[in-house]
């Protein structure tokens, strides 16, 4: 066990507890600075806020009366600090501060911070520019308005004035279609670290966004937090909630951290996925904490358009020590995948009450570049997850998701519209309280999952197992307590499975290939 | 460009002109002239509010339907009326016959490829097919076919092009001037009736617009600073044309900045040779009155996003 930095500003440092749990740390322990207590905590990636700029620390811990060595941190130089009341935000929850913000924002040097004191800060959208630290300090909630008129839209595409090309902005679920801009929004920015105790709240009600949220009124809905072809950007700390529709929303951006970032929408409200990193590169989810209404974390790469002309997947991304609650999916991998998704690891993670633990979803139509591979998930709890494992080939989404074409379960003729799974790793996972079935993956039988690995696997069903479908697919019917339902896979691997509890057969197999069973 | 209250007058008497019942139609070609001016009489209602032009579209449906000769005489060609009729009156009759005759569409002969063909199986594809049915299958399927046969829309159109446009010269030199202009608009009517979420039906669409006017403007068929741009001789096509390159920009297919001004004037000059005549110009000429009216209705057409936009739902052509 040892203390890891794995993160500082100009004010905080984050700290790892190195093999003491999965997001929470079993026992409480105590943070020292300098050899003085300053705080306890519970969770294996902490932050340490109220530091200085320039100056270092020696942070130490003491886990059930052992001393933990301590790391040496040196905060980063911090020139100037740009207080949004000196630019004329009121912050008292009435007037609009997005223009004082937005001037704080414009105004700050490199290597200097915005800060956003203590306070209620109504805002439409505010905008980030290159080497940018925006700090929300603690009690400081940059409050959304909900009046559609006051948020500029993002035009989907501009074409060039060559006529050649095509400026793209705006997207909606994997498509370039006009949207309102984000609340925090970023354009092509480099190098921005959004840090603090505070919050960001989109005042979201089904009153406002949420109201007949799937028809496009003016344009689309507004994210909280959008960021398109930027890099070198890390979210730390802050609580992001009631999102008008996917919450955090990174898209054709690289380098990305969201480190101790509480995510956090009604369990009933509409399409507010967490975290969805799309067509993006090299993703790091560390520490997060993710309560919404849809899935906590769904990670995209766009349409069948986007794909063709863009050609980008989501790939290098890692997830730890996070805990997903709540939500529709844990982890999801689609369904906008048509540019494919691989490199993604999930590793010692929480998961709870969601529908489903780790749930990819495609079908039909998402294009022959849709290929998901080298996904993994390992060291994982799960507590009454309804179906830990969905692998969904046949999810029916969009105008056309009802069709014969996507629906059906005979093989269709392989073409463009195809797309594929290659190797899926479930590893060291234990599923507690299951209720629907274990697992239930179907692939295409015409575009078989090349390997799917199940291994130190533990199930066990809640007594009071509630019954469901399994998956979002026509002809899945609803169940309870069913076991591992597994079609059209070229390679299953079963290394160390244990059903406890599932009524009927513990392995319901279709269309496999082959199995390798120990 | 604003309103034309004079033009409209002079529009507006020459439709009282016009026998335009459907089974009284001497031949397929003066029917299909028929439908186009019942299609530009719905698009003038949608921009001037003059129930004229709606009742023209819906008592010539009414007529047909009361003689019990709809079979002889709906044709995909008249597929916009019947969507227009039954968006204004709800009556689902029209529904029905939009949908017997898309069942009609769908029972038709294909070639080896999928590809709609002539009943004797060797008339290859052509543009005019994509005018007189592909805007209707495309509607059809957005507004009751479940979308389930959007790629085989964009197929008929990619047959369309593959075999009747010039890999070299980027021209479809086998058709006439009015084909072409016909067939750009059906393009864009036919992104218009796209639900734009299945965006990659749209974009395909929209590709083979975009090519098709790169190629009259690439090759000098395109001179519209040109006072021969426009002549009385051809105005039939220009306007067509106009309508549909106009169209165009409102929905970003093309730049409206580099175009929208020279076809707004083109448009414009054409107008003034029609007030100049009168209602004369369109003795014995319903191609005529349907282009004009096209035209017209679409300039006139709120192109601005905060006004139009905001109170329409968002799309420029929603």
């Amino acid at each position: 066990m040892e203390l890891k930095l794995v993160n500082v500003t100009g004010r905080s440092a984050v700290v790892e507890l190195t093999d003491s749990g999965k997001y929470y740390t079993e026992n409480k322990y105590e943070i020292y600075l300098d050899g003085s207590k300053y705080m306890e905590s519970d969770k294996v990636i902490t932050s340490i806020y109220g530091l200085l700029p320039d100056t270092e620390y020696k942070i130490s811990a003491v886990y059930n009366n052992q001393i933990i060595e301590a790391v040496t941190v040196k905060t980063n130089y911090e020139y100037v600090t740009l207080n949004v009341r000196d630019f004329g935000a009121y912050g008292d929850g009435e007037h609009d501060d997005t223009n004082a913000i937005q001037c704080a924002i414009m105004s700050c040097p490199k290597d200097s911070r915005v800060l956003v004191p203590e306070g209620i800060y109504k805002i439409s959208s505010i905008f980030l520019k290159n080497d940018l630290t925006l700090e929300i300090a603690k009690n400081a909630v940059l409050s959304a308005f909900t009046e559609r008129e006051k948020f500029p839209i993002l035009p989907g595409t501009i074409e060039s004035n060559d006529e050649t090309k095509e400026y793209n902005l705006g997207s909606w679920e994997g498509n370039p279609l006009d949207c309102f801009s984000a609340i925090l929004c970023g354009i092509n920015c480099n190098n921005v670290v959004i840090t603090g105790e505070g919050t960001i709240d989109g005042c979201t009600t089904f009153e406002n966004w949420w109201n007949n949220c799937k028809v496009r009124d003016i344009a689309w809905r507004p994210r909280l937090f959008f960021i398109n072809h930027c890099n070198n950007v890390t979210m730390h700390g802050i609580t992001v909630q009631n999102s008008p529709s996917w919450t955090l929303h990174p898209y054709f951006s690289n380098h990305l951290k969201f480190i101790d970032v509480k995510i956090i929408n009604p369990a009933n409200s509409h399409n507010t996925d967490g975290l969805d990193p799309e067509s993006c590169h090299d993703v790091l989810v560390l520490g997060t904490y993710i309560s919404v209404g849809d899935d906590c974390i769904a990670i995209k790469s766009g349409k069948i358009y986007m794909a063709k002309k863009y050609q980008t997947p989501t790939s290098n991304m890692i997830v730890r020590q996070c805990c997903m609650r709540d939500g529709h999916g844990a982890v999801t991998v689609g369904s906008e995948i048509a540019a494919g998704v691989n490199d993604v690891h999930i590793k010692d993670c929480l998961f709870m009450n969601t529908d489903r633990g780790l749930r990819v979803k495609t079908r039909r139509g998402r294009g022959k570049l849709s290929v998901l591979d080298d996904i993994s998930f390992e060291d994982i709890d799960m507590d009454n997850v309804m179906t830990p494992f969905v692998v969904n080939s046949f999810y029916f989404c969009d105008p056309d998701g009802k069709t014969e074409y996507v629906g059906s379960r005979n093989p269709l003729p392989v073409d463009d519209r195809t797309p594929s799974i290659k190797r899926l790793t479930f590893k060291n996972i234990k599923a507690s309280n299951c209720h629907v079935a274990g697992a239930y993956i179907c692939g295409l039988p015409e575009s078989k999952i090349d390997r799917l690995t199940f291994e130190n696997i533990d199930f066990e069903y809640a007594k009071d197992a509630k019954s469901g479908v399994a998956a979002m697919m026509l002809g899945c019917d609803e169940g309870s307590r069913q076991g591992l339902i597994v079609s059209n896979v070229k390679e299953l691997v079963l290394k160390n499975v244990n059903i406890n509890g599932c009524e009927g057969d513990k392995i319901v197999q279709d269309n496999v290939d082959s199995i390798i069973a120990e | 460009m604003k309103r034309d209250i004079q033009l409209e007058k002079i529009l507006s008497e020459s439709m009282k002109d016009v026998n335009i019942n459907l089974h009284e139609s001497k031949d397929e070609n003066e029917k299909n002239i028929k439908s186009l001016l019942l299609a530009a009489a719905s698009k003038m209602y949608n921009e001037t509010k003059d129930d004229f032009c709606k009742m023209m579209v819906v008592n010539t449906l009414k007529t047909v339907i009361g003689n019990k000769t709809f079979d002889d005489v709906f044709t995909l060609a008249v597929g916009e009326a019947l969507f227009f009729a039954y968006d204004q009156t709800a009556d689902e009759q029209y529904k029905a016959y939009i949908c017997s005759l898309a069942a009609d569409m769908m029972d038709k002969t294909r070639n080896k490829d999928g590809v709609f063909t002539g009943g004797d199986g060797s008339k290859e594809t052509d543009l005019s097919d994509a005018y007189e049915q592909l805007v209707f299958y495309m509607n059809y399927e957005t507004r009751f076919g479940k979308k389930e046969h959007y790629s085989d829309v964009v197929k008929q159109f990619e047959a369309v092009r593959n075999a009747k446009r010039c890999e070299k010269c980027g021209l479809y030199n086998d058709n006439s001037n009015l084909e072409v202009a016909l067939y750009l608009a059906s393009l864009i009517n036919a992104m218009e009736a796209a639900d734009q979420p299945v965006y990659e039906i749209f974009a395909a669409v929209r590709d083979i617009y975009k090519e098709t006017f790169a190629g009259l403007r690439d090759n000098g068929k395109y001179n519209i600073k040109s006072e021969e741009f426009i002549t009385q001789d051809n105005m039939v096509e220009q306007l067509i044309l106009i309508y549909a390159l106009l169209k165009g920009c409102r929905m970003k297919a093309i730049l409206s900045s580099k175009y929208e001004e020279d076809l707004n004037a083109a448009a414009a000059r054409a107008f003034e040779i029609v007030k100049a005549q009168g209602r004369t110009i369109f003795k014995g000429r319903n191609d005529l009155l349907a282009a004009v009216m096209m035209a017209y209705a679409e300039s006139t057409k709120e192109r601005s996003y905060q006004v139009y936009g905001r109170n329409k739902g968002g799309a420029i052509w929603s």
